[in-house]
């Protein structure tokens, strides 16, 4: 329990250190006292760049973490698969799709994008669902049919991309989970969704927990498993949808800060899913924060890092998953 | 508290065209061990399904206390009828407690926290189980007939006059075979719950048992005190193999070999 707390801490003290770090890195580097001066004593053109740039694109990083994070937390109890990630499973790519043709056809819906990507994303996992049910989720064909939903929906994204000569530059963010020139707009869609999303996922905490017994065991505890399923899957798609809509495709996340959380929290949904949100925060501004600085003027997108990082991570989680779960 | 009944009525199932339970009809005897035998494939474990709502009867009834169990909420059930089943899994950092405290969730609205009654009753059933040193530790770590006690506390903190236990023996060694089948007719002498479980061995049925039903092809072979029904035509016409038995005073012994 004090590990627990201390780990909920750090991490929070973490996030913050790292969050004035982030903001202070770039093309424009202030000293922490001339940011607070600018935000709150005097103009300073620096700082109100920052502001209007660099900022809201921090705030988003955190918020599509978080999303993503818990996102795979919850999917991995539905589908009682430590290996379940959005972006593994195509649920992303799904989002990203509609997403993609509505930012193409009907651009001045733009602020519902996320609802349509939701649309999306339930599609992609209805279907894997649907298709890797045979009396039970069995690991293996779930990965196998996700692969090929993720597939299917990431190569429609690219041939509309293609077909459009690249040149919608709304269309190739999306794509390729590309963090770059966002404004306090893009924060101000986003949040309404993290936050239901997130709402949601916290009051079904101590439900994940009765789900990742047999079904039989839930059931004779009283819990309607497959209403149970459905309100989590609900959350779960709500904010790895919402995400990608804003941010694109970003595959991993909800794999690796569900499992490092496992290991410093525990199983027990009511700790894992808010340290979740506070890892995935913290891990997605990391990676947007390092691809933006590391090799400057050029970057690397948070999407592409995180693939770098998680595809060996999957490796390791898959050939660890026969053996037990938690 | 009270009394529970259990009343199964002309029950049909099929899986498909595979018929698996034909016009079964029994009551459960209230305060007593029933237990359910049969062979691989006679249906016992599909009634068992039936019977704590993981399956719904096709044709029939099942009756608690009168009333048709299709139409009872799950979570209402929960809170009248426990039950422990064959396979059980849980994340491996899960503690004793924790998991015997989840037996109090029918009683819990959707953020109800357990008060002072439900941790009564956790530790109540922990005590019975005689797990509650173990409560600290991560069920996953226990012995297999720890785990067992655990599962069965569980089932107990649902404060239920109910319990059924498909096959609770399996895959422990001998003496936590016995040691579980000694408390669960404890509980059942002692605190009055009728249980209704499913056994392979017939010498732990006979034993630990006051009811026998005996299923052979999805029909009820045989009903009644084990001493009284068990002989080697019954043996053979359930089991298909032919099995001296001795009596020896009052109790009844089934040569497994």
């Amino acid at each position: 329990m004090r590990r627990r707390v201390l780990c909920f801490v750090l991490l929070s003290a973490l996030l913050v250190a790292l969050f004035f770090l982030s903001v202070s890195l770039g093309s424009l580097k202030v000293t922490p006292a001339a940011l607070f001066r600018g935000f709150f004593v005097a103009y300073d053109p620096d700082v109100a760049t920052i502001y209007d740039l660099r900022l809201p694109r921090i705030v988003i990083a955190m918020l599509a973490g978080a999303a993503l994070a818990v996102s795979g937390a919850l999917m991995q109890a539905v589908m009682k698969n430590p290996i379940a990630d959005p972006g593994v499973i195509g649920v992303s790519s799904g989002a990203a799709f509609t997403a993609v043709v509505v930012t193409a056809f009907a651009p001045s819906l733009y602020f519902f994008t996320p609802v349509f990507a939701f649309a999306g994303g339930l599609v992609a996992f209805l279907l894997v669902y649907g298709l890797a049910w045979d009396a039970g989720l069995n690991p293996l064909r779930l990965i196998l049919v996700g692969v090929a939903v993720n597939a299917m929906f990431a190569g429609l994204s690219e041939a509309f991309n293609s077909a459009g000569g690249g040149n919608l530059a709304g269309v190739a963010a999306i794509v390729n989970g590309n963090i770059t020139m966002k404004t306090w707009d893009d924060a101000g869609t986003l949040l309404p969704y993290v936050f239901v999303g997130l709402a949601l996922a916290f009051l079904l905490a101590r439900r994940c927990d009765l789900l990742m017994l047999e079904d039989r065991t839930a059931r004779s505890l009283g819990v309607d498993v497959n209403r149970s399923r459905l309100f989590v899957s609900f959350a779960a798609v709500l904010l790895a949808s919402g995400s990608t809509a804003i941010v694109g495709v970003i595959g991993f996340l909800g794999l690796i800060a569900p499992h490092i959380a496992r290991i410093l929290v525990g199983s027990g949904h009511r700790a894992l899913l808010p340290f979740s949100m506070l890892l995935g925060a913290f891990i997605l501004l990391l990676a947007d924060t390092l691809g933006r600085t590391a090799f400057a003027p050029y970057e690397i997108s948070a999407g592409i890092l995180m693939a770098v990082i998680g595809g060996p991570f999957f490796v390791f989680l898959l050939k660890r998953s026969g053996k037990n779960y938690g | 508290m009270g009394t529970v009944n259990m009343e199964v009525k002309n029950l049909s199932f099929a899986y498909g065209a595979n018929r698996v339970l034909e016009d079964v009809s029994f009551t459960i005897a209230e305060g007593k061990v029933t237990t359910i035998l049969g062979a691989n494939g006679s249906g016992k474990s599909t009634l068992f399904y039936l019977m704590t709502k993981n399956l719904a009867a096709e044709g029939g009834e099942i009756l608690l206390d009168g009333k048709n169990i299709d139409g009872i909420r799950l979570r209402d059930f929960a809170r009248r009828v426990s039950m422990v089943g064959q396979t059980n899994t849980v994340p491996g950092d899960v503690s004793a407690e924790r998991l015997v405290s989840y037996g109090r969730t029918p009683f819990l609205g959707f953020m109800q926290r357990p008060g002072a009654e439900d941790e009564r009753l956790i530790d109540r059933a922990m005590e019975i189980m005689d797990v509650a040193q173990y409560r600290e530790k991560a069920v996953s770590t226990l012995s297999g007939g720890q785990r067992q006690r655990v599962w069965i506390a569980m089932a107990l903190a649902q404060n239920t006059k109910l319990l059924l236990l498909d096959e609770p023996t399996t895959y422990l060694d001998i003496r936590y075979q016995i040691e579980i089948l000694r408390m669960i007719r404890k509980l059942n002498r002692e605190f009055g719950i009728t249980v209704v479980m499913v056994l392979h061995d017939m010498n732990q049925a006979i034993r630990y048992s006051d009811e026998i039903l005996g299923l052979k092809d999805g029909r009820v072979a045989a009903r009644g005190r084990p001493q009284e029904i068990f002989t080697p035509e019954l043996i053979e016409d359930i089991y298909g193999v032919r099995l001296e038995t001795i009596n020896k005073g009052e109790e009844i012994f089934v040569l497994q070999v």
